[in-house]
Parts: C-alpha cells; sequence; structure tokens
C-alpha cells in the first residue's frame, strides 16, 4: 500500500529516472570528459585536469566563436522580439484573413531547418541570388554573402530571425487577446491615443509574455547550429563560427572530445549565469496583472 | 547535440524539485531512487566502456587481419544470405549509378546482398560518420574514402587489406593502371583497398567566351602563368565575368597541386618537416591573391558558387575534377572545353606538372571473416570492368582499368563520343598521390589550411603570414 507521503515520488519517479539518465548524467559525463583526454577510437582515456580549459583560454578560435555568438544573440534577439511583436499588434488590428497571416508568418517556423538553409543558400549567391539582383535594380551593389566575414555573419542573422520571428508573432497574438478588454474601453472613455495606449498600457500588460520571448528567444539564439554547419561551416576564416559549432566541429570533426566538452560546459555556465541574471533582474520589471 | 544534453534550465529545476525534505520517510524514498539512479549510470557506463574496447579490438583485429592471415581462407561458408552495409559520398546521378552497381551485384547472385546509402557533407562527412560509427561498434562492411585519408582508413580505422585475398585467389590486376593501384597501397606496397573513382584536377572552359576573348583554345595550357593571362584577357570583372574558379571547400587538394606544380611539397615526414610554406607555396599565394585583388579575374567564393556560375556562363574557367564531367556536359549551354593541367608553373621556372591524384578507394571495414569475405566479393565487383564501365559513363570518374579504354573496350563507343572524357588520361603518367597527413589530424589540419587561405583572400593577412602562420599551427599538432 503506497501512503500518501510517497505518492508524489512514485510518480516523478520514471520521469526523474529519464531525465536523470539522459539529462543530468550526460550533463555529469561530458563534465568529467572535459577533464580528460580521450581517443574515442582506442577508448583511452587520461585525466589531465585543466589542460583542456587552459587550452580553450589560448584559442584564438573559441574567443572569436563567443565574440560571434555574442553579436549574433545581440542582433538576432532584439530584432525578432520586435518585429514579433509588430506584426501581432498589426494581425490583431486587421479586420480580415487573421488566420491567413498567422499562417503566413508561422510557416518558416514548421519549416525544415535543412530546407530553408540550402533555398538562403541560393539567395545568398552573390552574383545569381535573388537578393543580390533585386538591389541591382536600385543600383545597390549586394555583398558577397556568404564569402566575406561581415556580410556572412549578417547572413545568418537574416535566417535567424527570419526563422524565429513567427513564433515570436503567436506567442504575442496569443498575449494580446488575453488583455482585459474593459481596461481598454476605460482607456479610450479617458480619451487616450492609440500611441498612449500602446506604450501604456499594451507593452506593460505584454510584458510576461515579452519576457517569455526574450528568454526564450535568448536562448535559442544561443544554440544556433544548423544554419553555420550548412551555409558557412563557421567561415569564411571563422567569421561565423560560434559556440555550438565550435563544440560539435570539436567533438565530431577532429574528435577531440575533452576540448569539445570543456567548451560545453563553459557554454553552459555560461547560459545557465544568462539566464538566472534575466530572471532575476528583468522580471522585476514585468508587470503581472 | 551536447547543448542537449545540457540544457541549461531543467538541471536547476530538476534539483530543486527532488530536494527532500525532512521526514525520514522521504529520505529513504530518494535513497532508494538515488541507488536506482546510480546503478543505471553505472551500468550505462559498463556498457558504454564495453562497447569502446570491443570497438578498439575489432578495429585491432581487423587490421591484424589485414595485414597478416588470409581472413578469407578462414571465412566459414555459410548458407545463410549476408547483408552488407555499404557507405558512400555519391548524390544525384551518380547515387543512381552506384545502384546500378549494386544493384547488378545483388542480381549476380544470392547469397549476398549489399546495401548502400549516401553520407552527406563528402569525404569530411564520410569521415566523421565512420569515426562515429566506430566507436558505436557499428562500422559498415564496405565503404569509399578520400584519397587523403588513405593512412588513416587503415591505421585509425582498422580497415582490411585486400591483399590476403589477391594473393590467396591470385588475382589478376595487370589491367589496373599501376599508378592508380599505388593509391591504394602502403608504404610497403601492400594493397589494402582498390581504387573505385578516380579522379584528376582538369580546367573546364568556355569555350565560347575564351573565342569571344580571342583567345584560341588548346587542349595542352603551356604554363599556369599562361592560364592567368588568359583569365585576365576574357574577365569582365565590372560585369559579373570571372576568369577562372579554384574549388577550396572542403580540402586542400588544388592547393597541393599547385604547389607540386610550382616545385614544392606539402611536407616531408622523413625529416618531420613543413614545406607548404616554402617558396613555390608563397608563390601559389601570390598566384591566387594577383588574379583576386589585382585583376578581379578569380572572385572570392565557395567552389560549388564558382560550379554555378561555370555553368552560368558567369566564370570562363574552372578548375576542377574529372567527376564533374558529366555535370557539366549535361548542363552548360555552350561549348564545354576541357584543357589538361598546364605543362609548367612559367616559362621561366618551368617546374613540371603534377597531378595528386582524387576521388576514392574501396574499402572493407573490421567485421568477421565471413562478411569481410563477402565483402572482397563486392570489391572484386565494384572494379570490374562493368562496373568501371557505370563508374565513368555515369559519374565521370576515371576508368581504373586499361582495358576499358581501349579501342575495343566496353567504353570505345562512348569515348569516341565524348573525346573529352579521355582528357584525364592524357595526364596520367605524371599521376601522384594526395598528401596524407599523418597521425588522425588531417581534418584539422585541411581546416587551419583552408582558414589560412580565407584569411588571405580576406586580406585580414597576406599570403606570407597565412601560409606562415599555418605552417606554424601543423608543426605545432604534429609536434614536430
Amino acid at each position: 500500500m503506497v501512503t500518501r507521503s510517497k505518492l508524489p515520488y512514485l510518480l516523478l519517479f520514471p520521469t526523474m529516472t529519464l531525465y536523470g539518465v539522459f539529462f543530468v548524467f550526460p550533463f555529469l559525463y561530458s563534465l568529467f570528459i572535459s577533464f580528460s583526454e580521450w581517443h574515442l577510437l582506442t577508448g583511452d582515456m587520461t585525466f589531465v585536469g585543466i589542460q583542456n580549459y587552459r587550452q580553450l583560454a589560448g584559442s584564438h578560435i573559441f574567443k572569436k566563436t563567443i565574440g560571434n555568438t555574442l553579436m549574433y544573440v545581440m542582433t538576432t534577439m532584439p530584432v525578432s522580439i520586435v518585429l514579433g511583436l509588430m506584426y501581432a499588434l498589426l494581425i490583431e488590428q486587421t479586420k480580415k484573413a487573421k488566420a491567413l497571416y498567422r499562417f503566413v508568418f508561422f510557416i518558416p517556423v514548421v519549416i525544415s531547418v535543412a530546407a530553408a538553409s540550402l533555398s538562403f543558400s541560393l539567395l545568398y549567391n552573390a552574383r545569381h541570388g535573388l537578393i543580390n539582383q533585386v538591389m541591382s535594380l536600385v543600383g545597390i551593389q549586394g555583398p558577397n554573402w556568404l564569402n566575406e566575414s561581415k556580410s556572412a555573419l549578417l547572413a545568418l542573422v537574416i535566417l535567424g530571425i527570419w526563422q524565429s520571428f513567427g513564433y515570436n508573432v503567436i506567442l504575442f497574438i496569443a498575449g494580446i487577446q488575453q488583455l482585459d478588454k474593459e481596461i481598454y474601453e476605460a482607456a479610450a472613455i479617458d480619451g487616450l491615443s492609440p500611441f498612449t495606449r500602446l506604450t501604456r498600457l499594451t507593452l506593460p500588460l505584454l510584458s510576461p509574455v515579452t519576457f517569455f520571448v526574450f528568454v526564450m528567444t535568448t536562448l535559442s539564439s544561443f544554440q544556433v547550429f544548423a544554419t553555420v554547419q550548412i551555409l558557412t561551416m563557421g567561415g569564411p576564416n571563422n567569421a561565423t563560427n560560434m559556440m555550438v559549432f565550435f563544440v560539435w566541429q570539436e567533438a565530431f570533426k577532429f574528435f577531440n572530445t575533452g576540448l569539445a566538452t570543456a567548451a560545453a560546459t563553459v557554454l553552459f555556465v555560461a547560459t545557465m549565469i544568462l539566464t538566472l541574471l534575466m530572471v532575476r533582474i528583468v522580471q522585476r520589471k514585468v508587470h503581472y496583472q | 547535440m551536447f547543448f542537449k544534453d545540457i540544457n541549461p534550465i531543467n538541471p536547476i529545476n530538476h534539483v530543486n524539485h527532488v530536494n527532500p525534505i525532512n521526514p525520514i520517510n522521504r529520505m529513504k524514498s530518494f535513497r532508494l531512487a538515488a541507488l536506482v539512479l546510480a546503478v543505471a549510470l553505472f551500468l550505462s557506463a559498463c556498457t558504454s566502456g564495453t562497447v569502446q574496447n570491443q570497438a578498439s579490438d575489432t578495429a585491432a583485429t581487423g587490421s591484424d587481419t589485414g595485414t597478416s592471415a588470409p581472413a578469407a581462407s578462414a571465412a566459414p561458408v555459410s548458407t545463410e544470405p549476408i547483408t552488407l552495409t555499404f557507405l558512400h559520398v555519391f548524390s544525384g546521378p551518380r547515387e543512381e549509378a552506384m545502384n546500378e552497381i549494386v544493384q547488378g551485384f545483388n542480381d549476380s547472385q544470392d547469397r549476398i546482398r549489399v546495401e548502400h546509402e549516401m553520407v552527406p557533407g563528402w569525404y569530411g562527412g564520410l569521415l566523421e560518420q565512420l569515426q562515429t560509427l566506430a566507436v558505436a561498434r557499428q562500422l559498415p562492411d564496405l565503404t569509399i574514402m578520400g584519397l587523403s585519408s588513405h593512412n588513416f582508413m587503415k591505421e585509425g580505422l582498422g580497415a582490411v587489406s585486400v591483399q590476403p585475398y589477391i594473393e590467396q585467389e591470385n588475382t589478376d590486376l595487370s589491367d589496373f593502371f599501376p599508378n592508380m593501384l599505388t593509391l591504394g597501397q602502403d608504404e610497403q606496397g601492400e594493397q589494402i583497398a582498390m581504387p573505385f573513382a578516380i579522379s584528376t584536377p582538369l580546367i573546364y572552359v568556355n569555350k565560347d567566351l575564351l573565342e569571344q576573348a580571342g583567345i584560341d583554345y588548346v587542349d595542352q595550357p603551356e604554363s599556369w602563368e599562361q592560364v592567368r593571362e588568359w583569365a585576365k584577357k576574357a574577365a569582365q570583372p565590372s560585369a559579373g565575368l570571372a576568369g577562372i574558379g579554384f574549388q577550396l571547400d572542403y580540402d586542400t587538394w588544388q592547393f597541393q597541386t599547385l604547389v607540386e606544380s610550382f616545385g614544392g611539397q606539402m611536407a616531408s615526414q622523413e625529416t618531420q618537416t613543413i614545406h607548404f610554406n616554402d617558396e613555390p607555396g608563397q608563390r601559389v599565394m601570390d598566384f591566387w591573391l594577383t588574379m583576386m585583388h589585382e585583376e578581379g579575374t578569380y572572385p572570392n567564393i565557395s567552389g560549388s558558387e564558382a560550379a554555378e556560375n561555370f555553368i552560368n556562363g558567369s566564370s570562363v574557367m574552372i578548375v576542377a575534377t574529372t567527376g564533374n564531367l558529366v555535370n557539366f556536359t549535361a548542363n552548360a549551354d555552350f561549348d564545354l572545353g576541357i584543357m589538361l593541367l598546364p605543362t609548367y608553373d612559367n616559362m621561366v621556372n618551368r617546374n613540371p606538372r603534377r597531378v595528386p591524384a582524387g576521388g576514392s578507394n574501396l574499402y572493407i571495414m573490421p567485421s568477421d571473416p565471413e562478411r569481410e569475405a563477402a565483402a572482397w566479393e563486392f570489391v572484386k565487383y565494384a572494379t570490374s570492368p562493368e562496373a568501371g564501365a557505370i563508374i565513368v559513363e555515369k559519374m565521370g570518374y576515371m576508368a581504373a582499368r586499361k582495358s576499358l579504354i581501349e579501342p575495343n573496350g566496353l567504353l570505345s563507343a562512348y569515348m569516341a563520343a565524348n573525346p573529352q572524357a579521355t582528357r584525364s588520361y592524357d595526364q596520367l603518367e605524371d599521376l601522384g598521390n594526395w598528401y596524407n597527413w599523418p597521425g588522425v589530424h588531417g581534418a584539422r589540419i585541411d581546416s587551419l589550411m583552408l582558414d589560412a587561405f580565407a584569411a588571405a583572400f580576406l586580406k585580414e593577412k597576406t599570403g606570407e603570414e597565412a601560409l606562415n602562420g599555418a605552417a606554424e599551427e601543423v608543426r605545432q599538432i604534429l609536434g614536430w
């Protein structure tokens, strides 16, 4: 007979076991490997202390990947949030075809990353790509998108925004639909202009959704990988090498698992600190109704 | 992948949720849960360790099998059908050609069935996949691999030598081009693998654009300097017409081609010295950078973009593998010309042409004697004249067998109808090996060298700084 006090643990047991095996154990094992030199093919594993972390600290490529990742996050995240909010407000104000707009903006979210990346690689072709062809119509010579340092990172940012903002649109629409209509009726009676209503009512009331979108978009931007692998392979000259791509490259291309797991640990610690900071600092400004 | 494993949010929540509160009965429950988890982790670790040891054992056994005992003689004959897995990198029409070869083998007998699978990412992607599979003890029975990883296939992954089978069956190899057989041998001359889809670099030319520039097409350019002059004369950078393109996306094959043709070498394993940054290598960088930055005839684009531009008529020439022949012939709307690599670097130095072979060998991977013997049966079929004809006609690679291109050979009609397909054979006598870096660092060295080229192309470094920096990094990696 299961007592009432044991029941919650019993119910949690399957989930916690799976969680332990598939999340906690791999993390701890990864942490352990980061202090070792592990030859995968021979199975030899030697404890090397903090050597991998030292090597990481001295790696100019790793430093470059941190800069690239921060640049990617700091551009993709705000633009994606602003565009998501803007389109959500516009869609909610339209009288017709709301469902169609939602559908159209959500398409990038459900398209496979591989298909999207390959399509964008054609669009980014410096000579025959649609983007440069359109730019040339208005007399602008488009960049050599994927082969120059700055434009290659910009190309990934554009693709990242295109992929993520549709999801944000849906989240913001859901938030807008839950706002109390009576507050808006009162504001209309008080004679508040549409702009004041937006800045004084809608944005503060939407702050819980905005905070959620902010955290999720930031974390997913830190995880950028597939588009890098398909479009640029981290090039040219590591100009688009991001942290997760660096981890993958070290682990599965160069088979330097010690360095890869050390980089993964650094990434984990960095994102954990960032998440805690976001929760502690930004959440204070969130207005819960 | 790794990031998913260490999801930054959930572990925190997880710890909070399982944190036991005071009561003793809850403590017991927690201990029980912890014990179960610990056992699960222990079992996982044991399984993992066993798998690794078995993988390394298999690799070692395979290597031993290949070098000493004739595996074929030990192979028990089973009446059960054997299904073999075969990995390659070919997609699209080339994959259809692979399907035709595999299907032909499967239809030729009913004891062995081969299933083939394409691995994306070209040879680099395949090598990554093989290493991952080796760790998981799931190596395929057969695989192709780029020639630059030949040593690693034997020493790192334990590819099974075909020499014992050749000796046991007294297999007649006289029909193979001797220098193509060499591509599958080790330093002692033991035949580890068989040449499968071999290629050389060629210069593909848009003859219409060349003619418009007033340049007479020739099959055999005199020097690379002459090619540079043609590119300069025919290109119109302001109109988006490039003079020439090189393919440097995945490897340093074309760099090696130029370095050796300019009188240099990549490195010397005997003296443990790096040489790609010596004077010939620096001249190669000057050659590229002059065309890119001063003359504007060689745009800084990827090899795949260069091929796309060539097919679309936006590039006069492209240096590319023989393997592009079928693609270019099928898709080019212009008069396609194929030039051999130039005879000399320039008419002052007169360093002769060197042609590092590209393409792939076919390897048997370690499993058990019966499967390895079955894999050898497939290797024989896949390197037969019939399969060779498919490789040439439908994939665009070179025939490894002399008889195929002889006047009465299987490909005589094809060669007569496509005389350009014979071009590669005209530079066969200058064929050499694709450089194999020692140890397991080939992928990292290729990667850092490509980064160095990109840095010079982007003007972040001079050609000399880029090559010297790369050489220093390679020296540190190899411990030379």
